[in-house]
């Protein structure tokens, strides 16, 4: 069998007093999609931010294709945080696109997607701004390349986000509500994008309300709630044939608030 | 009003104006300095320097610039530091002006949004990256119009140095006065200088600003 790209065990995670994940078990395999669906408030996206340590695990171990994230074990088997440019190593091959969009708005859409180029992967101007220009044209945004995010669209912003992950070359995505902050006109064009990589193989995880892209795209949906992950499964299995009461009361929620 | 007294008095008037403006400008580039690093520690972790720099602040602010002046240049030597007036001067209005100065870079620092650090951080930025090609063009945009008041506000205090004795442009206008019993004429032109001296100060800020926004304005 081969290496997940991400494992969780046992993820745990609080917030003062309030614990957010409750041991968590997700494995996602090389060039697979999940989604992970939920009410609001579940632990969704804290469990995504765990994958990057955007938020740190209290409990249980991440690891990205078989290495720990977060985390060194001494000898002894405790753990210690790990050493901030490993852990920036790391990073560099998990891209992640936020809910919102999160540009830095004094560069353009073009250096928003070479400056980590240059910064990171440490490619001289020329190279870092041809492969920017190669990544905007990819999303479809080859015309806006000149244009400060606060002139972009939304859907065009969180496309220019994409590009800027994807121009890092990473061996996973990550995706926070990527679709939650748009304008219903502007989901279409970032789901197609995203549908786009699903197909080139890259491995998606992705915190979702688009339950029709999830079922067309994901391999598999885990649905959590109250901070544990009560059903994982084909999209078929969990969004018709589920036996858990609470998938079956958030999906009839879901369609009445859509059905007109 | 004497001319002639002014025409005299011209050059040591010309030589204090410069005094003024060397303090004044090699002060402030002190405080913003000092004041930024303030700032960038205030971020740290260990809750005793927060507390220690907090303490700095808030005695650089809530005491008189006067007073630090004379505890600087005449108690200075009790700790074995003896600077020239000019220099204690300089120091005094580095000290006193990186207080206000950090407390706008913190709250500029405080006006970035998180994600756009966290967007920093996943793509594998290192911390001093962030910190120049984001936080910082970020906090400019909130800081630079207080910044720009508070170099102002610097460049009047100035005066207070004259209290001990830097020849700068109060410090001659009042041998002026003294020498030649014109203080209204002295005052007059005191007036006259400072006012040129702010109304660049406050024109370059405002095309510092207009860079430091210009994306900004490019609001569709």
């Amino acid at each position: 069998m081969t290496v997940p790209m991400i494992a969780m065990r046992a993820v745990g995670k609080s917030f003062g007093a309030h614990q957010v994940l409750r041991g968590v078990d997700l494995d996602v395999a090389p060039s697979e999609v999940v989604c992970l669906i939920g009410p609001s408030g579940s632990g969704k996206s804290t469990l995504l931010r765990c994958v990057n340590f955007l938020e740190p695990y209290d409990e249980g171990e991440v690891r990205i294709a078989g290495e720990l994230i977060g985390y060194d074990l001494d000898s002894e088997g405790e753990r210690r945080p790990m050493a901030p440019s490993r852990l920036r190593a790391m990073r560099r091959e998990i891209g992640m696109v936020f809910q919102h969009f999160n540009l830095w708005p004094h560069m353009t859409a073009l250096e928003n997607v070479s400056e980590p180029l240059r910064r990171v992967r440490g490619l001289p101007k020329g190279e870092a701004t041809d492969r920017a220009a190669a990544m905007l044209r990819r999303v479809g945004l080859a015309d806006k390349a000149g244009a400060h995010p606060l002139r972009l669209s939304g859907g065009q912003q969180q496309r220019v986000a994409i590009a800027r992950a994807l121009a890092m070359q990473p061996r996973l995505m990550l995706f926070d509500e990527p679709t939650s902050a748009l304008d219903p006109e502007l989901v279409g064009e970032v789901l197609e994008v995203m549908r786009a990589l699903a197909a080139e193989g890259m491995t998606m995880l992705i915190v979702t309300h688009e339950m029709g892209f999830a079922a067309h795209v994901a391999s598999r949906i885990a649905f959590i709630d109250g901070g544990r992950i009560l059903e994982s499964g084909p999209p078929r299995r969990v969004f018709h044939e589920s036996a858990e009461p609470r998938v079956r009361q958030f999906l009839q929620t879901y369609h009445d608030r859509n059905a007109f | 009003m004497d001319w002639d007294v002014l025409i005299r008095y011209a050059p040591s008037l010309g030589r204090g104006f410069l005094v003024t403006i060397a303090c004044w400008a090699s002060g402030c580039a002190l405080g913003l300095a000092l004041g930024f690093a303030v700032a960038l520690a205030a971020g740290a972790r260990s809750l005793a320097l927060r507390a220690v720099l907090r303490v700095y602040v808030e005695i650089l602010r809530g005491t008189p610039f006067l007073m630090q002046l004379f505890i600087l240049y005449a108690g200075g030597p009790a700790v074995g530091l003896r600077l020239s007036a000019t220099e204690a001067g300089i120091l005094g209005l580095g000290l006193y002006s990186s207080a206000y100065f950090s407390e706008i870079f913190r709250a500029g620092f405080a006006a970035v949004p998180r994600g756009q650090v966290e967007a920093a951080m996943s793509v594998g930025m290192a911390p001093w990256d962030i910190l120049a090609r984001v936080r910082l063009p970020n906090a400019l945009v909130a800081a630079t119009p207080p910044i720009v008041n508070t170099l102002i506000v610097m460049s009047k205090e100035t005066v207070v140095l004259s209290i001990i004795t830097v020849p700068e442009l109060m410090y001659q206008m009042q041998t002026m006065a003294a020498e030649t019993f014109t203080a209204f004429d002295a005052i007059f032109a005191m007036a006259v200088f400072y006012w040129c001296l702010v109304e660049v100060v406050s024109r370059l800020g405002r095309r510092v600003e207009q860079r430091a926004t210009a994306f900004l304005a490019s609001r569709a």
